[in-house]
């Protein structure tokens, strides 16, 4: 069956377990906002579900074949990942940048291919950085670094997205940019996030964890409510719906 | 590959070829019927221009390959105790009077090789973390060995016969003038014509992970086999070349430095212009020793005079622009 599907998935860091038997599945074209307070395994699940972090136990399947089985550029060309951070000590210009997310296709003798070139053109263009291509990373501001990796992500034409905070460092109109092109986004979007708003809103799935367990997995409607948000958040607060929107409202 | 990269790729194709072509002639002056002299330009200026340009090439191509794997602009053969390591396995080499026991000087790029990966090897296993190796850790594990190599050679020198110690202390200083010939730049040229084929390939999985190793492993690359078959390559090359020429310092940090400064940060466009810039550089410091010292400077010091201000220059102008 189409889709990433993952079972049993236990990984640890040194004596720290970080996922403790997390299953669910991605399916094309889910919008699926992944949940939690830190520590939780938010990360831990995006690394192992792109085959950058080999569970200890449990399995990965990708369009039903196991991660394991498939080659790293196999793997990437149907599974793009954003991590968290990244820092550019060279000065490497933005489209050089870009051009790294074509690494899983093909190009012999290390030349482009028209469609890397253009698949790096419609990334630019999506991020709002094609006026910036020649820059420098390292000249740039955190939010245009964080668009830059984003753009790396989408060059890479993968149909799964897992994306670590992409919006974490972003100002309003370019958070609403990325977000408009997330939406439009042909592939399924698993979207790691501390704002809560913004998940609710934007994805028709959450997927809540909490110390390496999977505490909830739904709607935003069955989902996100007071008895969830303190039993894994640990705080007060009542979920409001205005014009069917969601806003938390933290107390105290 | 857009014009800039382009641009500094021909211009160290020039560069290097000018070298070569010129640094024959430098020096005090050839009679073209005189046989006495036609035996200096054949048997002494030329191999040397070919050992400079061999040695040059993979100390620069070294250098990338360090500095793209740890993302540290200061790492080098030095910095990672390779060069030390395969200078402390030839002074041993050397002082054991095993150098002239073995026919053809064999013996000697195989000891400086083995002398590297050792190096290498025991650099990466100490800074080895549940499966990571993390650049700094790595970068100390490498500043560290080096310190202890030095000391082992210094006391090695000190317990040697002064013919060894001045043979010792000539060979560390770094010099391209070998005595032997033609075998060295062969020899060499052995070994890089391979680890060039292995690393040049390698452009576009160093430009993924310059913005980390958890980025690159998003797009596909394998980050541990990269590293892997980088460290391996650029080790033995430099190991073959110190064997040879002693520890020539600061062609890796500077060549490649120069080359991103000009626009060249795309390994695709910066490994080669490396080898190619590296070569020619090499070439006119020696060059340089010859015509200004009458070739009695060891090039190993001349690279560090022209190339320590000229380095500290362009970063004065550039550095607030890049880095």
């Amino acid at each position: 069956m189409a889709g990433l599907e993952f079972s049993g998935l236990v990984a640890r860091y040194g004596a720290r377990v970080a996922l403790d038997g997390v299953g669910g599945a991605v399916r094309p074209g889910d919008r699926v906002g992944l949940l939690g307070p830190n520590g939780s395994g938010k990360t831990t699940l995006l690394r192992a579900l792109c085959g950058v972090l080999r569970p200890e136990r449990g399995t990965v399947l990708l369009d039903g074949r196991p991660l394991e089985a498939l080659s790293r550029r196999e793997v990437a060309r149907a599974v793009a990942y954003l991590p968290q951070e990244e820092r550019w000590e060279f000065p490497f210009t933005v489209a050089e940048v870009v051009l790294c997310g074509r690494f899983p296709h093909p190009a012999p003798l290390g030349r482009e291919s028209d469609a890397d070139r253009d698949a790096v053109e419609a990334a630019l263009a999506a991020v709002d950085l094609a006026g910036m291509r020649d820059r420098a990373i390292t000249e740039l501001s955190g939010g245009e670094r964080r668009r830059a990796a984003l753009a790396r992500s989408l060059a890479q034409g993968a149909p799964y997205l897992l994306l670590d905070e992409p919006t974490a460092a972003l100002d309003l109109e370019h958070r609403q940019a990325i977000l408009r092109v997330l939406a439009r986004h042909p592939g399924a979007v698993l979207l790691a996030t501390h704002d809560l708003d913004l998940a609710a809103e934007r994805c028709g799935r959450l997927l809540v964890l909490d110390g390496g367990r999977v505490a909830a997995d739904g709607a935003p409607a069955d989902v996100l409510d007071e008895a969830l948000l303190a039993r894994v958040f640990r705080v007060k607060a009542r979920v409001q719906r205005v014009d069917g929107r969601f806003h938390v409202v933290a107390e105290g | 590959m857009s014009s800039p990269r382009a641009r500094v790729l021909l211009g160290a194709a020039l560069f290097c070829v000018a070298a070569a072509l010129l640094a024959p002639w430098l020096g005090p002056g050839l009679d073209a019927g005189s046989p006495a002299d036609a035996f200096i330009l054949w048997q002494l200026r030329l191999p040397r221009v070919l050992l400079a340009a061999a040695a040059g090439a993979g100390l620069a191509v070294a250098g990338v390959v360090f500095q793209s794997i740890l993302r540290n602009p200061l790492a080098t053969p030095y910095t990672l105790g390779v060069s030390s390591g395969a200078a402390l396995a030839i002074v041993l080499f050397l002082v054991a009077g095993l150098d002239a026991r073995l026919p053809g000087h064999f013996g000697r790029p195989a000891v400086g090789m083995a002398g590297a990966l050792l190096a290498i090897g025991v650099t990466y296993r100490a800074a080895r973390v549940r499966g990571q190796l993390p650049a700094p850790t790595l970068l100390l594990a490498g500043v560290t060995l080096t310190y202890v190599f030095s000391a082992l050679i210094v006391a090695v020198q000190y317990t040697a016969t002064p013919e060894d110690a001045a043979l010792i202390l000539r060979w560390l200083v770094g010099s391209v003038e070998s005595g032997l010939g033609y075998l060295p730049p062969v020899v060499i040229g052995v070994v890089l014509v391979p680890a060039l084929a292995a690393l040049l390939p390698l452009g576009r999985a160093f430009n993924a992970l310059g913005g980390g190793e958890e980025a690159a492993q998003g797009v596909g690359v394998d980050a541990a086999g990269v590293a892997r078959r980088g460290y391996l390559f650029a080790s033995i090359l430099v190991g073959a070349i110190v064997a040879f020429t002693g520890p020539i310092g600061f062609v890796g940090l500077i060549v490649p430095h120069c080359l991103r400064l000009l626009g060249a940060v795309d390994n695709r466009a910066l490994l080669p212009a490396a080898a190619l810039a590296g070569a020619g550089f090499l070439v006119l410091c020696d060059g340089f020793t010859r015509l200004v010292f009458g070739g009695r400077l060891p090039v190993g010091v001349v690279t560090q005079l022209l190339g320590g201000p000229f380095f500290l220059a362009l970063l004065l102008r550039e550095k607030r622009r890049l880095y």
